[in-house]
C-alpha cells in the first residue's frame, strides 16, 4: 500500500511528535508514506475559502494536482487538512462549472485538476484500508486494563457529504479502533463535543472561548478515571494537551491527562519503543500511561 | 415614571433604522452555498448545536445572523464580527431540518464583506503568512533543529521553491492579496 503522505502545516511544524508516530507505525505496517516535497497548506476551508472561495479552492487543488500526478491517493493525518481536501476533490468533481473556473486560475501554475484521486485520513485508512483484523494481528502488547477516552473532534465525521467516514452524529470508529488494541474506552460527557482548535488557531474566536471549552471537556473527564484521551487531530491535540496547562495556570486545576495521537497508542501496543512515538514531546507527560504499561 | 426621564426619552435622537436591502438574498444565492436561506424557519437547531454559542450567545447566534440576513440587512451581516466567529465543527450543517448548509452561508457572506472591504484581522494575517511561506504555521530556525532531534528530515522556513512559484502564480492571477490589503483598509 502507498499514499501520499499529507502532513499538514501543524504537524509538521508543531505537533512533530504525531507526524513521527505516524510515520513509525505506518513503515511497521508495511505502509509507504510518499513524500510529495511541493505540498504545500492544504488552503483550509474556513480560512482561504473565506476570503475568495474559488481561489482557496485553486490553492487545495494545487495539492490534489500532486497526488494526481503521481498516481496516489492522498493520506492526511490532520482532520481538518482532510476537510478541505476531500470537500475540494469532491466539489470540484461534482460540479463541471466551478471545476472549470478553477482550473483557469490553476492554468497560471500550469496545473490542472482531472478528479483522479482520492483523499483519506489516517484513521480512515487504518479502518477501511488496512482493517481491524490486520491491527489486532500486531498488537504485540495488550493495552488490557487501559482506560481510554476517545476524542472525536469535527473533521473525522463531518461534513459527512463530503468525508463520508462513520456516522456525523454518534460516531464508533476510533472507539472500535481503541478497543481493538485491548483497550477498554469510557464514556464521558463531552465526548462527541468540539474543541474550537482550528477557530481559535485561524483567529476567528479568541483562544479564551476554546479554553472555556476545555475547561468544561476536562471537567467532565475528570469523574471517568482515564489514563488517557486519544485524538485523531493535532489541533484537538493542541487544545487539550497545551490546553491542561493554561487550565492549570487559570482555575488551578491539574487533571495531568497524558493526551495521545491515535497512532502513538497504536505504536506502544505494537511494542514499539516511546521515543520512536515522540511521546517525549508532549507538553502534558506520559509517564504515568507508561509505567502502567512496563513500557518505561 | 418621572417627567424628567420622560422628557429625556423624547428628546433623544430617534435610532436610525438599519436600512433593509431586499435583494440580500439574490445575492447570497449568486455566492456559491448561498442558496436556500428563505427556507430557514427560526427553529434554533444551529444555536442548539453550535459550540461557539455555548460559550460566547451575545457574540455569536447563528439562528439571529440568519435572521438578519433574511430581513435584508445586509451591512449588519457584513460588517460585524460575527460571520467570521464560526470554527465550522458541521454540527449544524448536518442537523437544520431545512438542509441548510450554515458553513456555505458563512463563506459566501465572508467573501461579500471581503469584497465590501471588511475583513477579521487574525484570518487576513494568516492567509498572508499562508502565500508568504506555503504555511499557515510559519517554521522558525528551531523546528529544523527540533525535527532533526527526532529523526525527521527537514522542511525548510518555506514550502518547497516550486510550490512557493506556483502559489505565487496563482494568487497573483485572482489579485487575493490586493483583495486582503484592501479590506483590512476598510475600503
Amino acid at each position: 500500500m502507498k499514499y501520499a503522505l499529507f502532513v499538514g502545516c501543524l504537524a509538521s511544524v508543531r505537533e512533530i511528535s504525531y507526524e513521527k508516530a505516524s510515520r513509525k507505525v505506518l513503515d511497521e505496517l508495511g505502509i509507504e508514506p510518499v513524500t510529495v516535497e511541493d505540498f504545500s497548506c492544504c488552503s483550509p476551508v474556513c480560512l482561504v475559502h473565506g476570503m475568495d472561495y474559488t481561489t482557496g479552492l485553486a490553492l487545495t487543488a494545487r495539492n490534489i494536482c500532486l497526488a494526481e500526478e503521481r498516481k496516489l491517493k492522498i493520506l492526511t493525518l490532520c482532520a481538518s487538512c482532510f476537510e478541505t481536501l476531500s470537500k475540494t476533490n469532491s466539489v470540484l468533481k461534482k460540479d463541471p462549472k466551478l471545476r472549470s473556473e478553477v482550473n483557469e486560475i490553476l492554468a497560471a501554475a500550469n496545473r490542472e485538476f482531472k478528479g483522479t484521486t482520492e483523499v483519506t485520513h489516517i484513521i480512515k485508512a487504518l479502518y477501511e484500508d488496512v482493517g481491524l483484523e490486520k491491527l489486532k494481528a500486531v498488537v504485540k502488547r495488550p493495552l488490557n486494563d487501559l482506560r481510554v477516552a476517545t476524542f472525536y473532534g469535527c473533521h473525522l465525521v463531518r461534513p459527512h457529504d463530503f468525508v463520508e467516514f462513520d456516522d456525523p452524529e454518534s460516531p464508533t470508529v476510533l472507539d472500535n479502533l481503541v478497543e481493538t488494541l485491548g483497550a477498554k474506552t469510557v464514556y464521558y460527557d463531552q465526548k462527541k463535543g468540539c474543541c474550537i482548535g482550528c477557530g481559535a488557531f485561524f483567529g476567528g474566536v479568541s483562544e479564551e472561548i476554546a479554553l472555556e471549552l476545555n475547561h468544561r471537556l476536562m471537567k467532565s473527564l475528570g469523574d471517568a478515571k482515564v489514563d488517557c484521551l486519544v485524538t485523531t487531530c493535532p489541533f484537538c491535540f493542541f487544545r487539550f494537551d497545551m490546553g491542561q496547562l493554561q487550565i492549570a495556570d487559570k482555575w488551578g486545576e491539574h487533571y495531568d491527562i497524558p493526551v495521545l495521537f491515535y497512532t502513538q497508542l497504536l505504536g506502544l501496543a505494537m511494542k514499539l519503543n516511546p521515543q520512536d512515538l515522540g511521546l517525549s514531546l508532549h507538553r502534558v507527560n506520559t509517564r504515568s500511561l507508561l509505567e502502567k504499561l512496563n513500557a518505561v | 415614571m418621572s417627567r424628567k426621564t420622560t422628557k429625556k426619552a423624547t428628546t433623544k435622537r430617534p435610532r436610525k433604522p438599519a436600512r433593509a436591502k431586499p435583494r440580500f438574498l439574490d445575492e447570497l444565492a449568486s455566492k456559491i452555498g448561498g442558496s436556500k436561506l428563505n427556507l430557514c424557519i427560526q427553529c434554533g437547531s444551529c444555536v442548539g448545536s453550535c459550540p461557539e454559542a455555548s460559550v460566547v450567545p451575545q457574540i455569536f447566534y447563528p439562528r439571529l445572523i440568519l435572521q438578519w440576513a433574511q430581513l435584508g440587512l445586509r451591512d449588519k451581516v457584513l460588517s460585524g464580527d460575527a460571520i467570521w466567529i464560526c470554527s465550522f465543527c458541521h454540527k449544524c450543517d448536518e442537523r437544520c431540518p431545512q438542509g441548510l448548509k450554515l458553513t456555505e452561508l458563512w463563506l459566501a457572506m465572508r467573501n461579500l464583506a471581503v469584497e465590501d472591504g471588511h475583513v477579521a484581522k487574525a484570518p487576513a494575517t494568516l492567509v498572508k503568512t499562508l502565500c508568504e511561506t506555503g504555511r499557515t504555521v510559519a517554521a522558525d530556525e528551531f523546528t529544523d533543529e527540533q525535527r532533526s532531534d527526532v529523526g525527521l528530515s527537514r522542511i525548510g522556513l518555506t514550502a518547497s521553491k516550486k510550490a512557493m512559484d506556483e502559489i505565487k502564480k496563482i494568487v497573483d492571477k485572482t489579485r487575493l492579496v490586493e483583495k486582503i490589503k484592501r479590506a483590512e483598509g476598510g475600503a
